[in-house]
């Protein structure tokens, strides 16, 4: 019997491998249309015969929605928008990395999964030569995208920011540079929070500008593609800073409990996300008098970018559309709508959650990924690992 | 003896205490509801408060309730997501996941609860394999298995993906439902010379109905709330309820509608409960044999 | 009481529902074990090494993670058990309006986890209603704190919450098979209410709750979505743990260990419980 019972698990078991490597070729589709080479009504006339177009973002369901409605009027092509999961979304692609023809066609790109998705080369490129009005998008995000380079396979979608937000009954004076944080902090213990940088952008950012200040300012890193471990021998200090304040600090658990609980009244200033909190304030989770800005200490920024996948069904529309994402009539909705900054550098905005001079004076780009990593691991074996 | 205190006291003794034990246990019975009120009512009335926030006037410190009221998250959500369509899909995938996954679970349970099959341990740790996979392996490596067979994007393939993730429930509770049969009424109703079908119908149906009815409540639970799998072979062709949910409560906790979500997403399932037991009649406990 | 029978038919009929598992999870598991040792990786590349078992086992953040999860796993079962054990012993008598209460209870069964812990948090918060609560009855002074606190009462405390009902079902199902004849000749006997619990409910009732607890178990040990609301900051519980391993940090092989981790560990408290269990049972 046990006999039995061995073949029978076994042939399940072969049957159920084959069915996962057997990579059922579908209906393969010539590439209607080499992307790189054709002219760009060539690609809107592609895109017209594809007839639809596949999109997968995770946010602003009201703003894509409305996006798709005017991409459908203006080109008669179906716009089938997925609104889900950031893990979600990436999980699908790369569960469909392999086929020859997936089943989205583009999909909105956060920081968090740069360096995954181009490591696994799910998307084609690059797109800065075929997008229109490419020169007029943030340059900087087509080339980098939170210390990750991507060359032009990224189209940025909209800049994002970290600063600091904080509750204008309760702070009277916000702090500027560091020591006036530092002494902010000691006078008002717990009311500054953060989130755990290993699950949060804005927490990672605040490290990262302690880094700045007390690790000997970012410069040092730029351009390294590995950590040099001379450079990051005096981290301890930053730990030590920590370890200091951790009575008089706040450890949240994701860039949306920080706002929760300033919101809630448990912290009076955070660091947070500007479009994180704009979407807050929008849809009334958070009270419409917190006000954000970017310090004189400096804080990191970004944005999000959307790119086209390798194995799109229909590229030519994922263009087309990606196109439309980007003009300045959409970028401007976008920012009426649900206040995510525009990534065109060629229009102005007023009424904007952070102003200019801040953008322009404070903000910080990131040093490169793998200091990034190492920031987020050292933080947790040397600051949370030991309370 | 008896006699004597029938007459001091007007009604026999056991009929005072029967009383006396039924009005404890309705006592007993009204404490409990008033906890459960509390301890289920209070939740559910924050997500009701949530989903009606003004967005112009938001809930924040020092307010107990929000301060104004209005239905701008419903509309957004109405307005802005998939939701009908995604209900539908959902409301239909469920009964055809539990009535598939109660058709497989019935043999596999009856012989796992009633048989010594050299295996049997193994085989009631292999029917768990299901829920114990984390999600990230559901997503990333069990999808490609119904994409190779080509089940991807197909509306059968999503009731085969939701009757898997409900099998082990159905199966572990199913098991322990006729593991529990007593012998000899089996032996009792073979030597009245019951059939196999005589037996299903007369004694192993009613004596699991019980167990079956958890285990239906927990495939149809699963089934409305699975989201990794369904992501992946699904969308963007069927969407269901929990990647509109998860839209909202993912990167941007957006608790307004996401409560509503959650509200839509209960209701049906609330109002079905109740319509359930009330067809049950909660007799469903007595009927089973074990009460004769 | 079953016979011993390892007929051809027997197997057959586990077809439909072993079978029907094992061809779609099979190798799923066969491929997250070769990539923990670094085949088929999802990163394209494949190479036979055990450095990704070697840096699971180093890291202090994964065997915290699992010891945590284990915790988090073992105390949400039987924390649910100690509440829907009597209430399901209630149901079995129970008197008017118990169907209303029945239908009550479960409500909560029907509430994502992750809907449940955000509704639970919010009542926790700093300045949530229990918070305010306490406050007006001046029986503190200054809101508690009391999320992501570090020993994880928060996960537990949504973990009863949530799956209450579901513990509940099962028990009551185990338990409403038990019948009232065995029960009265014990009490004829001269048996305690004690007694009559200890050795008629719960040894009769065992393999209900031991299917309970396994599946709170395995629904506590993996958990995701609670522990991403209320779990303490430090550690995370291993599914989080996984999830940033890959997403994080690019190591998907190392995830890959972890899923390998989770699958075995929850195998061998299913064991444990048995083992426990069966004691319990032959007691009797």
């Amino acid at each position: 019997m046990k006999k039995i019972l061995a073949v029978f698990v076994v042939g399940l078991l072969t049957v159920g491998m084959l069915f996962a490597a057997g990579s059922r070729e579908p209906q393969v589709q010539a590439p209607s249309l080499d992307l790189q080479s054709a002219s760009w009504n060539e690609i809107v006339d592609a895109a017209k015969a594809e007839g639809q177009v596949i999109f997968y973002a995770w946010y602003f369901p009201d703003y894509f929605r409305e996006a798709a409605e005017d991409f459908e009027a203006e080109y008669g092509i179906r716009v089938n928008l997925v609104i889900g999961d950031q893990t979600a979304n990436f999980n699908k692609v790369i569960a469909e990395q392999n086929r020859a023809v997936g089943t989205v066609d583009a999909m909105v790109v956060g920081g968090q999964w740069v360096k995954t998705t181009l490591d696994l080369g799910l998307f084609y490129g690059p797109l800065q030569n075929i997008i229109p009005d490419a020169e007029h998008l943030a340059p900087a995000l087509w080339e980098m995208q939170e210390g990750v380079l991507t060359n032009g396979y990224l189209t940025p979608l909209h800049r994002n920011q970290t600063g600091i937000l904080y509750d204008p009954q309760r702070v009277s004076n916000p702090p500027q540079t560091f020591t006036e944080l530092e002494a902010w902090i000691d006078a008002n213990p717990r009311q500054f929070g953060f989130n755990d940088p290993s699950r949060g952008g804005s927490g990672q950012s605040f490290v990262h500008t302690v880094i700045h200040h007390v690790a000997g300012g970012l410069e040092q890193y730029v351009g390294d593609e590995e950590v040099d471990p001379a450079k990051v021998a005096n981290w301890n200090l930053v730990w030590d800073w920590f370890n200091q304040r951790k009575d008089k600090l706040t450890f949240t658990v994701s860039n949306n409990d920080s706002i929760v609980r300033i919101n809630d009244g448990e912290m009076a200033m955070t660091f947070g996300w500007d479009d994180n909190v704009q979407d807050m304030i929008n849809r009334g989770n958070i009270f419409s008098r917190a006000r954000m800005y970017i310090p004189e200490m400096g804080a990191a920024g970004g944005g999000d970018t959307m790119g086209i996948l390798h194995n799109a069904p229909n590229p030519a529309a994922a263009a087309l559309f990606i196109h439309h994402l980007t003009t300045v009539e959409q970028q401007r909705k976008k920012f009426e709508m649900v206040g995510a900054y525009p990534a065109r550098i060629d229009i102005e905005m007023e009424g904007t959650l952070l102003s200019e001079e801040d953008r322009a004076n404070n903000a910080l780009a990131w040093f490169p990924a793998p200091y990034k990593d190492l920031m987020i691991s050292d933080f947790v074996r040397n600051v949370l690992m030991q309370q | 003896m008896s006699a004597i205190i029938e007459t001091q006291a007007g009604t026999p003794l056991h009929v005072r205490q029967a009383k006396r034990k039924k009005q404890f246990y309705i006592l007993l019975t009204a404490f409990f509801v008033a906890v459960q009120i509390i301890w289920v009512g209070i939740p559910i009335f924050m997500a009701v408060m949530w989903s009606l926030v003004d967005p112009a006037n938001p809930w924040s410190f020092p307010d107990i309730l929000p301060q104004s009221f209005s239905f701008e998250p419903w509309k957004f959500v109405f307005r802005y997501t998939n939701i009908v369509r995604a209900l539908r899909t959902s409301y239909t995938v469920a009964p055809l996941a539990v009535l598939l996954s109660f058709v497989l679970s019935l043999p596999t349970a009856y012989v796992l609860g009633r048989k010594r099959v050299p295996g049997r341990k193994f085989f009631m740790l292999i029917v768990l394999l299901p829920i114990i996979m984390p999600g990230m392996v559901v997503a990333l490596f069990l999808s490609r298995v119904f994409a190779g067979i080509g089940l991807s994007q197909t509306f059968f393939g999503l009731v085969l993906a939701h009757t898997l993730m409900g099998m082990p429930y159905m199966v572990r509770v199913l098991t322990t439902s006729f593991a529990s049969i007593p012998q000899d009424v089996i032996d009792a109703a073979e030597n009245l010379g019951a059939g196999t079908w005589v037996k299903i119908r007369e004694i192993f149906l009613p004596m699991i109905r019980p167990g079956l009815l958890a285990g239906m409540i927990f495939a149809f639970v699963t089934s409305i709330e699975e989201f990794n799998l369904t992501f992946v072979i699904g969308t963007p062709t069927y969407e269901t309820i929990p990647t509109i949910l998860f839209s909202f409560m993912g990167y941007n906790f957006i608790r307004t509608n996401a409560s509503v979500v959650a509200l839509i997403m209960m209701a049906p399932n609330i109002v079905m409960l109740f319509i359930v037991e009330r067809f049950l009649k909660s007799d469903y406990l007595a009927a089973s044999l074990g009460k004769m | 009481m079953r016979n011993k029978d390892a007929s051809l038919i027997n197997y057959l009929m586990l077809v439909p529902g072993v079978g029907f598992i094992l061809l779609f999870i099979g190798s799923s598991i066969f491929l997250t074990f070769a990539q923990s040792f670094g085949l088929f990786s999802i990163t394209g590349r494949s190479e036979f090494t055990l450095d990704n078992w070697v840096q699971v086992f180093l890291a202090r953040e994964s065997l915290d993670s699992i010891r945590f999860s284990l915790k988090m796993g073992v105390m949400s079962s039987v924390g649910t058990l100690l509440f829907a054990f009597p209430l399901a012993l209630f149901f079995r008598k129970g008197g008017a309006g118990k169907g209303m209460l029945g239908s009550l209870v479960k409500i909560p069964l029907f509430i994502p986890a992750l809907v449940a812990a955000f509704l639970i948090v919010n009542l926790l918060s700093f300045h949530g209603l229990v918070n305010t609560f306490l406050l007006r009855l001046n029986i503190i002074k200054e809101p508690m704190r009391m999320l992501n606190d570090r020993f994880g009462w928060g996960v537990i405390f949504i973990q009863i919450w949530k799956n209450l009902p579901f513990v509940l079902l099962i028990v009551m199902a185990s338990i409403a098979s038990i019948r009232d004849d065995t029960v009265d000749a014990a009490r004829n006997l001269g048996a305690g209410y004690l007694s009559i619990l200890f050795r008629i409910y719960i040894p009769l009732a065992m393999p209900g709750i031991l299917v309970s607890m396994i599946l709170m178990f395995i629904k506590a040990f993996g958990d995701f979505p609670i522990f991403s609301v209320a779990g303490p900051i430090y550690p995370s519980s291993v599914a989080v743990r996984m999830h940033v391993m890959a997403t994080l940090y690019q190591e998907w092989d190392q995830a890959a260990v972890l899923g390998i981790i989770i699958i075995f560990t929850t195998f061998f408290v299913i064991w444990a419980y048995s083992r426990f269990a069966g004691l319990v049972q032959r007691e009797d």
